[in-house]
């Protein structure tokens, strides 16, 4: 129930980054989520499709790589310009 | 071709706030100024659709695992409004004791692991193991005192087991009454200690005058398990018609909503429950609110803490007395129930809509049902404290933000977490931690 407010930080610092970058399409990310992180994969994919910046994120692949503990690494990203 | 960016950002994912105080402020004029709430709905008034209202008290209990026991009470109390059941005296007596200690132990919690940082001007609790050994060490034995007598009463301290519609599935034997009174007897020597060592400690000053909302009652019980609902502007009305207190709406950026009766908005919790109700605490209480400096009414949110703590003091004298009066009269076990979802039919049930209304620790809490005539839940609703209180805390930080703008952004922050602390939120665990956004402080 407290995975949102994570979820979002993450997804606002990488639309932060993106932009910056001159990015029009973010078209991979890569996250790694540790077993006791207590986020549902799903949320993340979900969030992405549905948040305010979802066209940046149109057909987007997500990776989630399995971590230990509680760790949440955005790991890298992949745009278009 | 796409570019390839390494991050590598580590996010911690404890819990660190599902609140975020948004300041903007301008040549000393508030842009913006709000609390915003972003923990997701739980939709447990979905979940109550369709089960029995013989159960709902064990799936709302699970609302807070603080404030289990008043979910539990509240949900029992529309239960029975409902169905159309009274209470006997004794349940009644037991139900007041179970709160009480819930009362205890929740601001216990508040007022030593969560402001008593804030006033020895240390980050959180741990480093007061190193410098204040005693007081940790009391701060947790009180706590324990009240898990264990509330599991002498409820089968365990949280989320009870045996308080069910109708009455106790198991009541206390004499020797656990014996145990509880001694249990109290020493909490109460804990408690004097913790009005000594408050008694030395400043708090903010800080004055909004606000309508307070409280439950009511016209003997001289210090109303915490029922009454009707009153205010400091004059409204009183019956529990049935509490969404006519709550008046309920939505803000954009909070996925709690909002409420307000009289004024812009209204306070609940320890604070509104003394200006309303200070005469009816019990004489040691009003004598620990001398000794503290407190008197009613009283506006200043940060001694909401300091109202709390003369609820202790009320609420372990009140217990104490509850457990003599069953030493010395005897408790009737044939009063114990067995209910279960009611397969048996015991329990004669109608089609219906029952409400109850229950003094939390944080605040007055409202559950309502509808049940069919199979005593299935049709509809459910239930409005917490904390809800009632967000729209107050803004107006709160929107009048103390110019007050304070000359101080240092440190100390604005902490100025603003103590006083959404103060106020005991559901989010307090996290408040700790709360994020404060100065989207600008720009000066002249």
């Amino acid at each position: 129930m407290h995975e949102i407010k994570f979820v979002k930080a993450l997804v606002e610092d990488l639309v932060k980054r993106a932009r910056e970058l001159g990015a029009r399409r973010i078209t991979r990310v890569r996250i790694k989520m540790g077993e006791f992180s207590e986020i549902d994969p799903e949320v993340v994919r979900f969030y992405l499709q549905n948040c305010d910046e979802k066209d940046l994120f149109e057909g987007c692949g997500v990776e989630i790589e399995p971590a230990q503990g509680q760790t949440l690494i955005l790991d890298s990203f992949e745009y278009e310009e | 071709m796409p570019k390839s960016v390494k991050v590598n950002v580590e996010y911690l994912t404890r819990v660190e706030g599902h609140g975020n105080i948004v300041v903007d402020v301008e040549e000393g004029t508030i842009k913006e100024c709000k609390l915003e709430i972003i923990e997701s709905p739980r939709f447990f008034e979905a979940m109550l659709r369709g089960r029995s209202i013989f159960e709902a008290q064990h799936i709302t209990s699970r609302i807070c695992g603080i404030c289990s026991c008043a979910h539990s009470l509240v949900s029992i109390q529309a239960a029975e409004d409902a169905l159309g059941i009274t209470p006997s005296h004794q349940t009644r007596e037991l139900r007041r004791l179970l709160l009480h200690q819930e009362m205890l132990d929740s601001h216990i919690l508040h007022i030593y692991i969560l402001v008593l940082p804030d006033l020895m001007r240390v980050k959180s609790f741990v480093p007061l193991l190193e410098t204040h050994e005693k007081v940790v060490r009391r701060a947790l034995k009180m706590k324990k005192c009240v898990n264990d007598v509330c599991e002498l009463i409820a089968g365990r301290h949280i989320h009870p087991i045996t308080t069910v519609i109708g009455g106790f599935t198991k009541l206390p034997r004499r020797h656990e009454l014996e145990s509880m009174l001694r249990m109290l007897e020493d909490l109460k020597l804990d408690v004097d200690a913790t009005v000594e060592l408050f008694k030395g400690i400043k708090f903010p000053e800080f004055e909004r005058e606000t309508e307070y909302v409280a439950l009511v009652r016209d003997d001289e019980e210090y109303p915490l398990l029922d009454g009707d609902i009153g205010s400091t502007d004059g409204v009183r009305k019956h529990k049935h018609q509490y969404r006519k207190i709550t008046n309920e709406f939505i803000v954009p950026h909070s996925t709690a909503k909002h409420t307000r009766l009289s004024r812009e908005s209204y306070m609940v919790g320890a604070l509104a429950r003394l200006n309303l109700n200070f005469d009816k605490l019990h004489p040691r209480a009003k004598e620990a609110a001398e000794a503290l400096g407190f008197k009613v009414p009283n506006h200043n949110p940060y001694l909401n803490t300091v109202a709390q703590l003369i609820e202790c003091v009320h609420c372990v004298e009140d217990s104490i007395a509850i457990v003599k009066n069953f030493l010395e009269n005897g408790i009737d076990y044939s009063e114990e129930v067995s209910v279960g979802l009611n397969e048996r039919g015991t329990i004669p049930v109608k089609a219906g809509r029952g409400v109850g209304a229950v003094e939390a620790p944080r605040g007055v809490l409202f559950h309502e049902y509808e049940i069919d005539d199979q005593g299935k839940i049709v509809g459910a609703n239930c409005i917490i404290p904390t809800n009632q209180n967000l729209n107050n805390i803004e107006h709160d930080m929107k009048k103390l933000i110019p007050e304070i703008l000359d101080n240092s952004e440190e100390e604005i922050t902490l100025l603003l977490e103590m006083l959404v602390r103060a106020y005991d939120p559901c989010i307090s665990c996290s408040t700790h931690f709360l994020d404060v956004k100065f989207v600008g402080k720009r000066s002249r």
